[in-house]
């Protein structure tokens, strides 16, 4: 057996302190990383190319500008208030829409959605949807004539053409739209009296690319 | 001194040596030996050899096809040639920079950099503002020889309204060294080399606590962090930004952190392997996972850090080509996050791969991931899941298009998903 002569350190404390020195030279090294500066760390060769001037601007797409009308204006149904809650079979309400590029730089593909609104009770929704119509023109010809439903938004994910979508220049700068609602004469009968819903239409744009969605 | 003591001189002898010395020197000074000479030389000359790399581009400018501008998923092209023609072969850097411009595009901007052989073989495809570091290195070109290189850069499609407007000026570069240097360029930043001995203790609180104030400052672009075979315990902590963590050169997948709450922001791992449960990181903005493993039993490997102001948006996750396995939910995305981009991962084992369950719109792009082994949904946001087509979404290719796409605007995000495998 070793004995330990006298003065001299226990194992233990010897090895305490030799990883303290060890902890503080580590930390000295790295200190000394991170204050050199980099470029002077290394004494390579090195030969560095550029190409430069590479600028990748993003357009304006924006519709909000486009306006639609402040009031209906009956085309069928006699004198009364143009209140879709009130309408009768046979009844017509014409609305005008007004698309506007705004200060869009980008081409883009439009469409109109519509869609009837809970305003009481929500089977009503339903109930109007069966019978209510819409007719769209633009430049003199129809675009969409046709249930209000058939112009819905539809589910994320699945492509959907209601015929109401087309491509839009900002040169063109606005395209109105005369959106007529009306009630057939047929097939509307007593049970469909005092329905109630809101009329929602909307215009929506989309970047003019293959594969761009519509916010739906 | 004397006459006398000079006449006693040995004159003779003097005159003798005289002589003999004059004809040695004479002899010495003419070369006129009557021996047979030959003689060879090594003459050593130490001249630098020359290092010099050179670029071509196929045209002057970025562009798409058919002239379209730059929109979300459309991609702006352009080959650059790298030639060199240093005496030696070289391996050389990507670089990147940005010149000028904003950074919500800048940070968005995706380049995927590919060989313009047969092939196409992929260098990179992940974020510009990645290649700052010098860090996506080829490594031999040789003497004389040029590569073709094909950079394709675009917005993900995932990407919203917010870039309209904007713009981003960026310089791609290429940086050559001597092939037989070292694995770092000096345009990356101090490198630093740990063990598992010397990230630990007071040690480990050390350097993070040095680490944390050097990224405070305006001039410190990033710090690697180059981790040698073993395990770290990161549990609970909160690590400094701007620091690049990497396995060492081979040692891909045997760097073992144990993360257990690890909070990591504005930070990138290469090659790591994260071990643990519960959740393992919360990230913040601009975090970036390439090549990582993550295997455990995670309630969440990767999730976003909770912002207790609930205003805060968060920006810029990558994860590209990592594995994960055993977790409730790979990816969980209950904050808000712009510009998340999940590329080419694989995923076994894991309930869900993503979910999506915040309360804003979060913009995600997810392409070329491998679902194929995920127990339930590949992704899931707010009850609509895509999936294997039976109880969700599906991707689908266009009539003579060759990628499946499916792009979903949600209520809560919008994601855009390619090329994905599910089955």
């Amino acid at each position: 057996m070793i004995e330990r002569r006298s003065g001299q350190r226990p194992k233990k404390e010897r090895l305490r302190l030799a990883e303290q020195w060890a902890g503080g030279i580590f930390l000295l090294g790295l200190t000394a990383s991170l204050w050199v500066q980099p470029a002077g760390t290394y004494s390579w060769m090195w030969k560095g190319v550029k190409d430069t001037g590479n600028q990748f601007a993003i357009g304006l797409l924006d519709i909000t500008s486009s306006v639609f009308g402040e009031k209906w204006r009956v085309i069928e149904g006699g004198n009364q208030a143009v209140d879709l809650f009130r309408m009768i079979p046979g009844d017509a309400r014409q609305l005008e829409a007004t698309l506007s590029s705004g200060e869009s730089d980008l081409e883009f593909i439009y469409k109109i959605v519509a869609e009837v609104k809970e305003a009481g009770k929500p089977e009503d929704v339903q109930k109007l949807e069966e019978v209510l119509r819409i007719r769209i023109e633009s430049g003199g010809s129809v675009i969409y004539d046709g249930l209000v439903r058939g112009l819905h938004q539809e589910q994320p994910g699945l492509k959907h053409v209601n015929g109401t979508e087309e491509h839009f220049s900002p040169h063109q700068r606005s395209k109105t739209f005369a959106i007529t609602v009306y009630l057939p004469k047929e097939g509307v009968d007593h049970s469909f009296q005092a329905l109630k819903g809101n009329l929602e239409i909307r215009f929506l744009a989309k970047q003019a690319t293959l594969d761009a969605i519509f916010a739906e | 001194m004397k006459w006398e003591q000079v006449k006693n001189w040995p004159w003779k002898r003097i005159a003798m040596g005289t002589a003999v010395l004059t004809s040695i020197v004479a002899s010495t000074s003419f070369g006129t030996y009557a021996y047979f000479t030959s003689q060879v030389e090594d003459s050593s000359t130490f001249a630098a050899g020359k290092l010099e790399i050179s670029l071509g581009e196929t045209k002057a400018r970025f562009q798409a096809a058919d002239d379209q501008p730059f929109l979300p998923g459309v991609r702006f092209e352009k080959t650059l040639t790298v030639h060199n023609q240093s005496d030696v072969p070289v391996k050389y850097a990507l670089l990147a920079e940005k010149e000028g411009g904003d950074d919500i595009v800048y940070d968005r901007l995706v380049v995927e950099v590919r060989r313009e052989n047969e092939g196409g073989e992929l260098l990179y495809h992940g974020r510009v503002s990645q290649l700052t570091l010098a860090n996506v290195i080829i490594p031999e070109l040789p003497k004389d020889a040029s590569d073709d290189l094909h950079f394709s850069v675009y917005l993900p499609e995932s990407t919203g309204n917010e870039v309209q407007q904007k713009s981003a000026d960026v310089t791609f570069g290429f940086l050559a060294t001597q092939q037989d240097n070292g694995h770092y360029f000096a345009q990356g930043g101090p490198v630093m080399t740990f063990t598992p001995q010397d990230l630990n203790g007071t040690k480990l609180v050390e350097t993070l606590r040095m680490a944390s104030k050097e990224a405070e400052k305006d001039s410190v672009t990033g710090l690697t962090f180059i981790l040698e075979e073993g395990s770290y315990d990161l549990s609970d902590m909160k690590l400094p930004e701007k620091v690049t963590w990497k396995a060492a050169p081979g040692k891909e997948g045997k760097v073992v952190v144990r993360a257990d709450e690890l909070q990591v922001s504005n930070a990138a791992f290469e090659g790591i392997r994260f071990e643990g449960s519960g959740t393992g990181l919360y990230v913040g903005s601009n975090v970036s996972f390439s090549g990582c493993t993550f295997d455990g039993r995670f309630d969440a490997a990767i999730r976003t850090m909770p912002d207790l102001s609930g205003e805060k948006t968060l920006e810029g996750l990558t994860v590209k080509d990592s594995t994960f396995a055993g977790a409730e939910a790979a990816i969980l995305l209950d904050q808000t996050i712009k510009g998340a981009f999940i590329a080419n991962n694989s995923f076994s084992g894991v309930q869900h791969a993503v979910v999506v369950a915040n309360d804003r719109e979060t913009e995600v792009q997810i392409v070329g991931n491998d679902f194929a082994n995920v127990n339930k949904y590949a992704v899931d946001s707010g009850g609509v899941q895509v999936g294997d087509g039976i109880e969700g979404f599906k991707e689908t290719s266009e009539e003579n298009g060759d990628a499946k796409k499916l792009a979903l605007h949600l209520f809560k995000a919008d994601l855009y998903l390619e090329d994905n495998k599910y089955d």
